[in-house]
């Protein structure tokens, strides 16, 4: 195992650095500067501008300095926002981003699963019909239309819940459900079929000719088999939220990430831009990283270390 | 008088299906003796497996016992409740099944599976229901039992993972143990150490076993009585001598010539049965096999065939042996009427 | 058995070959695409899926020409007209509706909008408007907007026709002159959001075929050479699919520019990932089989094994995958839209048109509900065509 580990730190890494250097390319590949958009600023202002940040060393330097930057956590300033540096920003955001997005893995985790379990056993009954309906529609919903239903409905039409920030109980419910909406119905759907397919196993028959009770047979015996293609799923979970974050973020007006993200976006502020970027890809891979681990621990067959 | 551990009277299993009535089992009855091997052979969908799994009350819907009886020590299975055949199933009577590797959980180490059999029929603590594994492991041959309990079905190698499902089937100690197809999913060099150890401990934990199979071949060596099942219904029942040196039915004939034999000079051609074997969900009214059966008579389609009892305990159901039949040179398949 | 039956002499006759039920033939062999289209024709779901697509399809194509407006004429009179129309009747037997920004149209019994009535007098202290209209005099006091601002569903204007109030409407009918309604510039829904389906349906089609090219030679590639290469190839794949795809196309769009051809270019040259495992798997597992090996010895190149061999017995896996990548598409498209980075304006994608209509989801929610409706829509039959597809395909159901 710890042989693993390092393997895939050493694999983290390298992808980081591949992330980073696309990343940064990719944005010096964008013509004009990013203080070309502006309105248009005498050649000397430019000229100063592009001394100040270092935009006029050669480009393998700025490449180097912006990796050591990288390495130890300083991201540059903003361009943008005069004074805030691109870390400021993402302290200041995370803690929001970071928040919404462990209550919908909590709501996915804790209504998802025992979701498409009912499904599964109860199949062909209502509560699957239930189940089955909603979790096909949700998968079809995109979350930006269902933060709007919810803001249209719950707020606008009822005003039983407010539609912006994110400062009481009562605020992260719109988010929470538009984030984890497509997640949730995904999970449900994965869960129902997983169960169905281990139900339908020798080993269950085995347990039943043991003389061991259903509850049993489902909670001990079949659970832990069904939950395995579950817990792979949740790694793309992971990255298919951080960028719904992006939109339910804008749409509920939270000032997390993701809001700066999509501000760096139309505002073409490229430090924010990278930052960000960057710190998304870190986090991924390392979330990426911590569910094999765990995957490791669920299935024995698995031997981590190949 | 030896005692009968299993007595099934009449039983008849369904499954009602959205494309209607698939009648399995229509209408079985057989006993087993205490200590006794019986062999249930036939083709697949002839209903051995499924008269196993009515016995244990094992059947998941849409399967239910439509009719009939199963004595297990003096007392109906049928009548029982859930909860009742629960400390049964595992405790009184085991079962092992066909594939090893898909019938043992993958994600729990043996150890745990033999364990939770014992924890839960007979109240012991973790401790003893662990001496208990490595004893089981022991005695099914498995090297190393010490080690191996802690391991999982897909460190064992094929043979040793159905040792392992005879040691679980094994360790509450059961009056009956029921062996589906044990051997069928193994090599063959295999197969034989396996049966080898199902007769060893037959011998020494003096357990009862009705081995299932469709290789006639397996059920020789085990199985002192055998019974010979087609389309639902009981063909033929004899001693183990009876049935390959006195076989009565033309299914068991027909089986006995389909099986390769060392015996057989080179001249000598195997002969399979023609045909297959027929709709369950419309089963046929007279002998299920008429319609593979060289010596079929418009008798043998119109009605179902009375036992005839050659001998006490050797019987076939067949118009054959009916008092008007004319009769066959069965060899030659002349056929000279009374 | 007592039966009561008696056995006459001519039932022991033997039974003549006639009589046995043969071995017959039971139904005529199909080829593995035969068997796979009858499946998926017995699957309801997936055949309403195909049928809503082709109509989709259709009504993209030629939807625009059939419409009197195009997607990007504009009538400022005319904007933000709802689908559905409150209608108060005058004394005359005309009807007028009320908008939402207080403006007064003349609108037929049956829901066609005949002309704007403009205002004579505003008075923006005391929060009126009054208008003439076939000698009738109608006031309509908007000072209840702002008091009941936070207030769901309370009234937010008052209308009186010469003198006497007029609370409720008297009839609600559809719009018949803007099916959809239109939206603030005037532009009609309908035709917009037909327009948008073109525009949605072919960056999602032609994305998907672009990642399927690329994916399918680099998993081809690599899942046949094999060794050290297919390790290589798919440590690269492993590293950009480890971040979320939607990063590198978020930063390839900015630095392409917003546009129809950028997001082709961004979501093809992205998503091939995806189906480049896929072909790999594929490849790997058929690699092994003997007819390939077959080939190989007649001395067939590689080039022709992978094209003629290994490619088509993937196909049922590559099909499937192709019919869910679509929905992912149209979703990654939208949520570039919504960000910003979509197609740029008159065009117009789902994404873009209900981006647009954010800003007016208090009072104009029908702009969002329209291109989310044929989002959903056109996803969910290809959710339902895919999971048919998926289970025809599936070798291991032939029956």
């Amino acid at each position: 195992m710890g042989k693993y580990i390092i393997r895939r730190l050493i694999s983290m890494i390298i992808t980081l650095v591949f992330v980073a250097s696309i990343t940064f390319f990719l944005m010096h590949a964008v013509p004009g500067g990013p203080f070309q958009s502006e309105k248009a600023l005498p050649e000397a202002v430019i000229q100063a501008l592009n001394e100040k940040y270092h935009l006029d060393d050669p480009l393998w330097k700025q490449y180097l300095d912006y990796m050591k930057g990288v390495f130890t956590f300083q991201l540059g300033p903003s361009f943008k926002r005069v004074g805030t540096t691109v870390n400021d920003l993402i302290v200041a955001g995370f803690p929001y981003s970071a928040k919404l997005g462990f209550f919908a893995t909590l709501a996915i985790v804790a209504l998802g699963i025992p979701a498409g379990i009912i499904s599964a056993l109860k199949s062909n009954k209502w509560q699957d019909y239930l189940v089955t309906i909603l979790a096909t529609l949700g998968v079809a919903v995109p979350s930006f239309v269902l933060g709007a239903l919810f803001i249209f409905i719950f707020s606008s039409k009822l005003g039983w819940l407010p539609s912006f920030g994110l400062t009481s109980w009562k605020h992260y419910i719109g988010p929470v459900i538009a984030l984890s909406g497509f997640s949730l119905a995904f999970v449900a759907r994965l869960t129902r079929s997983s169960v169905l397919e281990v139900m339908q196993q020798d080993y269950i028959r085995t347990a039943r000719a043991k003389g061991l009770p259903e509850i049993v047979v489902i909670v001990k015996h079949a659970l832990k088999n069904a939950l395995i293609p579950v817990v792979t799923y949740l790694g793309p979970m992971i990255a298919a939220m951080m960028t719904g974050s992006f939109i339910v973020e804008k749409i509920f007006a939270i000032p997390g990430m993701g809001k700066y993200f999509v501000e760096s976006v139309s505002s073409r502020d490229y430090t924010v831009l990278m930052g960000t970027t960057i710190f998304y890809a870190a986090f991924s891979i390392t979330m990426i990283f911590v569910v094999d681990i765990a995957y490791g621990f669920i299935d024995p067959r698995i031997k981590l270390g190949d | 008088m030896t005692e009968k551990i299993l007595e099934v009277k009449n039983m008849k299993t369904s499954f009602y299906t959205h494309v209607g009535e698939v009648q399995a089992v229509r209408g079985v009855s057989f006993h087993l003796d205490k200590g006794e091997a019986l062999g249930i052979v036939g083709e697949s969908g002839s209903g051995k497996s499924v008269t196993s799994m009515s016995v244990m009350r094992l059947l998941q819907y849409p399967g239910t016992i439509k009719e009939g009886e199963v004595f297990f020590k003096g007392e109906d299975l049928v009548k029982k409740s859930k909860a009742e055949m629960m400390s049964v199933r595992g405790n009184q009577i085991a079962m092992i099944f066909q594939d090893p590797m898909t019938s043992l959980n993958p994600v729990y180490t043996i150890g745990n599976q033999i364990m939770e059999a014992v924890i839960r029929h007979q109240k012991v603590s973790k401790a003893e229901a662990r001496e208990r594994a490595i004893e089981m492991l022991k005695l099914v041959g498995i090297p190393s039992p010490e080690t191996r309990v802690d391991n999982y079905p897909h460190e064992f190698s094929g043979g040793m993972r159905q040792r392992a499902m005879i040691a679980i089937a094994l360790s509450c100690q059961p009056d009956l143990l029921i062996a589906d197809e044990p051997t069928t999913a193994l090599d063959v060099t295999i197969q034989a150490q396996i049966l080898e150890l199902l007769k060893d401990l037959k011998k020494k934990v003096n357990t009862s076993i009705i081995l299932i199979t469709h290789d006639l071949g397996v059920v020789a060596d085990v199985c002192s009585r055998i019974i010979v099942m087609y389309g639902g219904l009981i063909m033929e029942e004899g001693r183990a001598e009876d049935i390959f040196y006195e076989p009565l039915h033309p299914y068991t004939m027909g089986l006995l010539k389909s099986i390769p034999r060392l015996d057989l000079g080179h001249k000598q051609r195997l002969v399979p049965i023609p045909g297959s074997p027929p709709d369950l969900i419309k089963p046929p009214k007279g002998c299920p096999f008429a319609a593979r059966c060289p010596y079929a008579m418009k008798v043998c389609l119109e009605h179902q065939p009375e036992y005839h009892e050659r001998r006490p305990g050797h019987k076939a159901a067949c118009w054959l042996y009916h008092q008007d039949a004319p009769t066959w040179e069965l060899d030659t398949g002349v056929r000279r009427m009374k | 058995m007592t039966d009561q039956f008696k056995i006459t002499p001519d039932l022991w006759e033997p039974i003549v070959i006639e009589d046995r039920e043969k071995d017959k033939i039971v139904r005529k062999s199909l080829t593995y695409w035969q068997d796979a289209w009858r499946r998926l024709k017995k699957n309801h779901l997936s055949m309403i899926g195909l049928a809503a697509i082709f109509l989709l399809a259709l009504a993209a194509i030629v939807g625009p020409s059939l419409s009197p407006y195009s997607y990007s004429d504009q009538d400022l009179n005319m904007s933000n007209m709802p689908p559905r129309l409150e209608l108060h009747k005058l004394e005359d037997g005309s009807f007028v509706h009320v908008h939402k920004e207080y403006r007064l149209y003349e609108v037929s019994e049956s829901g066609e909008i005949l002309s704007r009535i403009q205002h004579t007098k505003e008075d923006v202290i005391n929060k009126t408007r009054e208008f003439e209209f076939n000698g009738n005099e109608i006031v309509i006091d908007y000072k209840l907007a702002a008091i009941n601002k936070d207030v769901p569903n309370a009234p937010k204007f008052t209308l009186t026709i010469n003198g006497q109030p007029n609370e409720t409407a008297d009839k609600t009918v559809w719009n018949k002159t803007y099916l959809f309604g239109t939206d603030t510039l005037g532009r009609d829904i309908f035709v917009r959001n037909l327009y948008g389906a073109r525009i949605s349906l072919l960056i999602a089609l032609v994305a998907t075929i672009v990642q399927f090219f690329i994916g399918v030679i680099y998993g081809g590639v690599s899942g046949y050479v094999g060794g050290r290469v297919d390790n290589f190839m798919m440590r690269v794949v492993d590293i950009v699919d480890t971040i979320p795809l939607m990063l590198y196309v978020i930063l390839l769009m900015v630095v392409l520019g917003a546009g129809l051809m950028t997001i082709i270019i961004a979501l093809g040259s992205v998503y091939w990932v995806r189906m480049a495992r896929l072909v790999r798997g594929q490849v790997l597992s058929i690699k092994e089989n003997e007819f390939i090996l077959a080939a190989r010895t007649l001395g067939a190149s590689p080039w022709r094994i992978m094209v003629r061999h290994l490619i088509p017995n993937s196909m049922g896996a590559i099909i499937v995958s192709l019919a869910m990548m679509v929905p992912s598409a149209i979703f990654t498209e939208s949520f570039l839209s919504f960000i910003g980075l979509g197609v740029s304006a008159p065009q117009a994608s789902w994404g873009t048109l209900a981006s647009d209509a954010m800003g007016g989801l208090r009072t104009y929610a029908y702009q969002l509900f329209v291109p989310s409706f044929f989002i959903s829509m056109t996803v969910l039959s290809f959710n339902f065509l895919g999971d048919g597809l998926r289970d025809a395909l599936d070798p291991r159901l032939r029956k």
